[in-house]
């Protein structure tokens, strides 16, 4: 593209005082205009730029960029960075200072930078404009290559939808946007395939179990459930591999390696006598936490039995052990129990964790925060449980009641009220009148039939019979061909899509879903054009004439239409709101 | 045993549940096992009348997918078995709230997923069950997240529709990342209420969940006492105090065989030549098939599209469609029959039970029933059946009376 662009004279500048904020005017149809929504923030503003020879300045919001031109107040081109494919910068070398922004969609549109304050300030102007775009890119590249694969991955599988796609999306009749709303909800993906919490089984650590490996070596499997539990479970662990691995001194594998190896990791681990093991002082930071957490229980405990002495006596929780209670077998089932004690401490600390965070808004603070402060709450909260539900007697719930006004009216059918017309003392009298009048009735065996004629009738009337003529479903599947039966489906499929759209925006609630149903009603009957009229011809033939295979499709579309129509003339008189 | 009523329940004021079972001749405990499974099955079914009732409900059917429903305690394995009741319970749920939906969630690896949203379309839920039964069970259960998800949904449903989470576990433990008694609590506040079959055992946080929500708890014996206990969930339950009432739009439509107006079928040999073959919107996406491709079928009122079958939701414009008998279902519900009459047969009788016809035998039914208003005698399974199946005395009936 070869753009004649010109510098203009610096008199004929007039530095654009206009603010960033730009009233909003009536949208176009076009998706490359778009008012200046009030709300959007512009990070970047630059003037002097010029698109397809009209000067202009070029505003790079937070979600998209767009340009407008200097006499006009409408931004006349925008993109979304979500839209944006890649950027290409002209060379330094060139005259021209030149930014070029490709979309997915194969345009490519050309920004030419003309500051002019000279070369030097043209290439800053770009420069920034490119800069702010490489930051920005990336983030919605992401979401984009996440969106695309959702919607690969929704046609793959399902063949209706695919189908579907085919029919309304690329022969234009539904935009995209609107048929992707219905099956693939955005904003929800992203809260849904963003990675749910996940709480730190019990069991995790017997769960890695080590398979002999081909030369005799053990193999650990690891996964990612796996590696995070450790690294919530031990701290420790953790910041060891953000100091190994995120610095590079060592591999992942490495990393692994030596965890497994480590006496850390091992049961019998009595002197840590290897010194280059890195673990090492984990096993003496563990050593204080465990010391740490076991005269934090101790205190809480005898701050509800014995509040009055300071004392911990902390016979059992491990603390202030003597060294003359260690024998060297003891120590090893000590030291085991320690590490489980420890292992499950951790791990039920690992879930308060995520408590303190959503709690932390609330007015109570969660326990763990403070330790001090709360050892007088426990001693006052503490209340003899001696009121255990369990052991009272079942008490019936209370429900609610029904009150209905008459009760006897829901057994029979409403009826009108018949009591002035009869009163109860008429009754019999009525009866035996009527007992009377039917003494007089003889049978009228003029209208019988004989036998035989009424057996022939019976077989008339049963299916297949000359009387029978009516199509039953299963003549139907015979008669029309497969080939009409699939596109009939395939007609249908469409045509609801379509209908479930139009009657989901009544009664409409806001003036952007008033304007989605005259689109979708512009939609129908444009389907109705070439679809379903297309397909009445094709069942035109003799053999298929009789079934009337388009009426139904027609029915739909007739009374869609007959709402539409009511709508219009309603809102129509009422005035738009 | 003396019995002192003012002593502690632990001392002595409790029922001695062992001085209750008796071994007969032979030391078999059945019968006296027996006898208490009859009791309880009868006080399960039975229903207050005059209780205001959730009658739409919005139900999410949570399914352990986690290693302990691969056990193979329930034939062929307890996940095959579950989903084989829960597509029965489905069918049977739609038939006893025609204006209730139903969504599904499973849980596993401590994840959850869910496989449908809140529906009215019985088959759409099938189907996906179906698909469900040949996928892996692994990992460990989540039941916090499970309640998270449904209460993203279920707060948002209006309020006269009764909120609630059958859980159907066969784990003994749930793995959460947090304070699992926090989320009850929000759930308790949100009026959802969460019911648990546990397919192994009683887990303490299960029982409590259900309590503190007001749903029910069961263990389940085998899988006849899983399809009972089904049952029993099958029926709306009773309203929460915070109900209000609303009015809920919907759509009676009528069979009808298509044809266009100036359908005549006098002459005897001609064919009809106006009628429509139409295609339903419940089949539609199977391919192949006759399946609803008719002339007659159930036409929406507001939009015209086609229905094989009642109640369903209308996929196009979303309009509940049921008919009046479905509606009148649930006065099973709201008008029950009331509780026979036990008694026990001191004296031989010399009458048929009225249901089934069976001479009444001393050794074979200890107990028979005797209904309130027409004095007929039952015996146990009839009793079962009546309160159960049928909600209407067959005595009754009979002498014209409509309860």
């Amino acid at each position: 593209m070869a753009y004649q662009l010109q510098y203009q004279a610096a008199s004929n500048f007039k530095q654009s005082n206009s603010s960033s904020v730009i009233p909003s005017s009536a949208g176009g149809t076009t998706t490359t205009t778009r008012p200046m929504a009030n709300g959007e923030d512009v990070r970047l503003k630059v003037n002097h730029v010029k698109s397809k020879k009209v000067e202009g300045t070029l505003y790079m919001m937070s979600e998209r960029m767009g340009w407008m031109p200097k006499h006009k107040g409408d931004i006349t081109l925008s993109f979304d960075y979500c839209d944006i494919k890649s950027q290409r910068i002209s060379s330094d070398e060139k005259s021209k200072i030149r930014l070029q922004i490709v979309c997915y969609n194969e345009t490519m549109t050309t920004f030419h930078f003309c500051n002019p304050n000279g070369l030097d300030a043209q290439k800053k102007d770009r420069d920034d404009v490119s800069e702010l775009l490489k930051l920005l890119l990336p983030k919605f590249r992401s979401m984009m290559d996440q969106a695309l694969e959702i919607k690969t991955k929704i046609l793959n599988e399902n063949k209706t939808v695919y189908q579907l796609y085919k029919d309304l999306v690329i022969s234009g009749l539904v935009p995209a946007d609107d048929f992707w709303n219905k099956y693939v909800d955005f904003d929800k993906l992203t809260e849904s395939t963003k990675k749910q919490d996940t709480g730190v089984s019990g069991a995790f650590l017997s769960n890695i179990r080590p398979e002999s490996g081909d030369n005799g070596g053990i193999i650990y499997k690891l996964n990612t459930d796996t590696v995070m539990s450790i690294f919530r479970t031990y701290p420790a662990i953790r910041e060891k591999y953000e100091q190994n691995v995120h610095t590079r001194k060592m591999t992942e594998a490495d990393f692994w390696r030596t965890f497994f190896q480590s006496h850390y990791f091992t049961m019998d681990r009595l002197n840590p006598s290897h010194s280059r093991d890195i673990f090492n002082d984990c096993v003496k930071r563990d050593d204080e936490k465990m010391l740490h957490e076991a005269e934090r229980a101790s205190r809480k405990a005898m701050a509800v039995i014995a509040p009055e002495t300071n004392e911990t006596s902390e016979i059992g929780y491990g603390v202030n052990e003597h060294a003359e209670d260690t024998s060297g077998k003891n120590d090893l089932n000590k030291n085991l129990i320690k590490r489980f004690n420890f292992h499950s401490t951790m791990i039920l600390k690992s879930t308060l964790g995520t408590e303190v965070n959503n709690e932390s808004s609330a007015a109570s603070r969660a326990e763990p925060a403070e330790e001090d402060g709360d050892d007088d709450d426990v001693a006052k909260r503490f209340k003899p449980d001696d009121d255990l539900e369990d052991l009272r007697t079942e008490q019936p719930d209370e429900n609610q009641a029904l009150r209905l006004v008459n009760p006897e009216r829901y057994l029979r059918a409403p009826t009108t009220d018949r009591s002035q017309k009869t009163s109860t003392a008429q009754v019999p009298i009525n009866v035996k009148g009527f007992k009377q009048e039917m003494n007089n009735w003889s049978a009228n065996t003029e209208l019988s039939l004989n036998s035989h004629l009424a057996h022939r009738i019976v077989k008339d009337l049963t299916p297949g019979g000359a009387l029978m003529h009516g199509t039953t479903a299963q003549t139907l599947s015979q008669i029309v061909p497969q080939t009409i039966q699939e596109e009939m489906q395939t007609i249908y499929i469409s045509l609801s899509e379509l209908l479930r759209h139009f009657w989901s925006s009544f009664p409409p609630s806001s003036p952007a879903i008033e304007e989605k149903i005259h689109r979708v009603h512009e939609t129908i009957e444009r389907f109705r054009d070439t679809q379903v009229n297309t397909f009445k011809e094709k069942v035109s033939t003799d053999l298929l004439t009789d079934f009337h295979l388009a009426g139904h499709m027609e029915d739909l579309i007739d009374i869609a239409n007959k709402k539409y129509q009511q709508w219009t003339k309603t809102s129509g008189s009422i005035g738009r709101v | 045993m003396d019995e002192n009523d003012d002593q502690y329940r632990w001392e002595s004021g409790y029922e001695r549940t062992w001085e209750v079972i008796q071994e007969d001749e032979t030391g078999s405990l059945t019968a006296a096992i027996n006898a208490i499974n009859q009791k309880n099955r009868r006080k399960e079914l039975a229903q207050l009348p005059n209780v205001r009732l959730g009658m739409m409900r919005h139900l999410y059917l949570v399914l352990d997918m986690s290693d302990a429903m691969k056990d193979q305690d329930l034939r062929p394995n307890r996940l095959f078995c579950a989903i084989e009741l829960l597509k029965e319970f489905i069918f049977l749920y739609f038939d006893s709230n025609p204006i209730s939906q139903i969504g599904i969630i499973i849980t596993r690896r401590k994840r959850v997923e869910k496989i449908s949203e809140l529906a009215g379309n019985p088959r759409s839920h099938v189907a996906l069950l179906e698909q469900l039964k040949y996928q892996e069970c692994e990992g460990e259960a989540s039941i916090q997240n499970a309640l998270e998800m449904g209460l993203q949904t279920l707060k948002h449903m209006p309020k006269y529709s009764s909120r609630e989470m059958l859980f159907v576990l066969g784990c003994l433990a749930t793995c959460d990342h947090g304070n699992i008694l926090q989320t009850i609590k929000t759930c308790k506040e949100n009026e959802i209420r969460c019911s648990v079959i546990s397919v192994s055992a009683e887990v303490r946080i299960f029982r409590k969940l259900c309590m503190d929500t007001k749903g029910l708890f069961h263990v389940i014996t085998d899988s006849t006492h899983f399809q009972e206990l089904l049952q029993i969930h099958s029926r709306p339950l009773p309203a929460l105090d915070k109900f209000e009432s609303s009015l809920v739009r919907m759509g009676f439509p009528k069979y009808r065989t298509y044809t266009t107006p100036n359908a005549s079928i006098s002459s005897t040999t001609a064919i009809a030549k106006h009628e429509k073959a139409s295609m339903c919107m419940c089949h539609l996406e199977q391919r192949g098939g006759t399946n609803g491709f008719s002339i007659g079928g159930y036409f929406c009122p507001t939009c015209e599209s086609k229905y094989c079958e009642l109640p369903t939701e209308c996929s196009v414009c979303h309009l509940t469609l049921v008919s009046a008998p479905h509606l009148a279902r649930s006065y099973h519900f709201l008008f029950p029959i009331e509780q026979f009459i036990e008694l026990t047969m001191e004296k031989p009788i010399n009458e048929k039970c009225f249901g089934c016809q069976q001479a009444f035998d001393e050794q074979k039914h200890k107990t028979i029933y005797q209904c309130t208003s027409c004095k007929n005698f039952f015996c146990f399974e009839c009793d079962l059946f009546i309160h159960g199946t049928i909600f209407t005395c067959p005595g009754c009936i009979r002498n014209g009376q409509l309860k």
